[in-house]
């Protein structure tokens, strides 16, 4: 099948945005986060990405016809706020294109920084009332800077899946690109561990992001989000995301 | 033709046969939703571990407040899961679905070969059920030379 990839924005997107992006992967705090900056921040549907790669899947939302993945804009104060939302998980053959299209358009949009949303999996998630985020990025400069924001960088260990190629595309084509990753759950969808993300990222574009909604709905969201995630860790599987509880040899 | 080979043979279509059955099982597993709307139950996610001598299987039972409203059985050799919901469950987003009232969830594992069933636990906490069954494991040590 032919690799066509389109990225369709129907409207124009002011320079200078903050590109936040939320992918399925472990517990969904991708697009658990996504879904709710969209919601509280009030944004607006802009545009899709697009490919015959996808799942093919349409969605319907009050009557109306949705992209599964899909981008949303609006501003915050001065800043423009572009939104990736995915409503299906990307196959591990995919997730090199779709990399490059995401920073490619980064590029193009001359977006101020490319930030990703999501969860790193834990084996004690059960135990952690507050779950820790950390930043990644393979530059120190945005690494030192999270941390003086107060976000702990991810010192030891992998990244995997669609977000390691983001960040590696990032990095080669001169995007600043980091990784906001809290601590969730592998295979369960984590609404807390989302909630953890949003405050790790108000710090990081210093606009307020209240998740007290996301916190009440936590146990419903758990409930409808099961089908999703069940498809997604299907999805998942040789994403590379495997990797998270390896130890690299460089350390052994 | 020789007695071997026909026996070779029907070993061949025993294992073609089995794994095609597991293949069928899978693919089942993977299409079958997670609501159960004749009987309003919704099949929790979980997950299995095997740790030494022990499996440990996590379900989330979102909406389940109380362990009291657990009820864990083993039958006929599987475990049976039945947990009541704080509130009953609706479905607007999905069309389909919509009307539709969830009150509980329902779940059957096969229990792993030698599980102690009498040694069985179970704990409950945010939300998560955690159930340890420990297994009976044939051990022989082997000579190292």
């Amino acid at each position: 099948m032919e690799e066509k990839w389109e990225f369709y924005l129907e409207k124009e997107v002011p320079e200078n945005a903050y590109f936040l992006v939320g992918l399925p992967d472990v517990g969904l705090v991708g697009p658990i986060s996504t879904s709710h900056l969209v919601k509280t921040y009030q944004l607006e549907e802009l545009g899709y990405i697009d490919s015959p790669l996808l799942p093919s899947v349409i969605l319907f939302h009050k009557g109306k016809p949705h992209f599964p993945i899909r981008i949303y804009g609006g501003y915050r104060g001065d800043d423009y706020i572009l939104v990736l939302h995915a409503d299906v998980a990307v196959p591990p053959a995919y997730i090199h294109k779709l990399a490059e299209l995401i920073v490619e358009k980064g590029l193009e949009l001359k977006v101020k920084e490319l930030v990703l949303l999501g969860g790193i999996a834990v084996p004690n998630r059960m135990k952690i009332e507050k779950p820790k985020t950390y930043v990644a990025s393979i530059s120190p400069e945005v690494m030192e800077e999270a941390e003086k924001k107060g976000v702990e960088p991810l010192s030891d260990g992998f990244v995997g899946g669609i977000y390691a190629q983001i960040l590696k595309e990032g990095y080669k084509k001169g995007l600043k690109t980091y990784a906001l990753l809290s601590e969730c759950f592998f295979n369960y969808p984590d609404p807390g561990a989302a909630a953890a993300t949003l405050k790790a990222l108000e710090k990081m574009i210093n606009h307020e992001i209240d998740v007290s909604k996301l916190l009440e709905q936590e146990e419903e969201i758990r409930i409808k989000l099961r089908e999703f995630m069940k498809r997604t860790m299907e999805a998942m599987r040789g994403s590379g995301k495997e990797y998270e509880f390896t130890v690299p040899a460089l350390y052994a | 033709m020789e007695e071997w080979f026909i026996r070779y043979l029907r070993e061949f279509e025993r294992e073609f046969r089995r794994i095609r059955e597991e293949l069928a099982r899978m693919e089942e597993e993977l299409m079958r939703p997670l609501y159960d709307v004749e009987h309003g139950a919704l099949e929790p996610l979980y997950e299995v571990e095997r740790r030494g001598d022990e499996v440990i299987i996590r379900v989330d039972l979102a909406g389940v407040k109380s362990k009291d409203d657990i009820s864990l059985s083993v039958v006929d050799g599987k475990l049976v899961l039945d947990a009541k919901l704080e509130k009953p469950f609706m479905v607007s987003d999905i069309t389909l679905l919509r009307g539709k009232s969830f009150t509980e969830y329902h779940l059957e594992i096969e229990l792993p070969p030698g599980a102690k069933e009498d040694e069985i636990k179970a704990s409950f906490r945010g939300g998560m059920l955690e159930i340890r069954i420990p297994v009976n494991i044939k051990r022989v040590k082997v000579k190292v030379e």
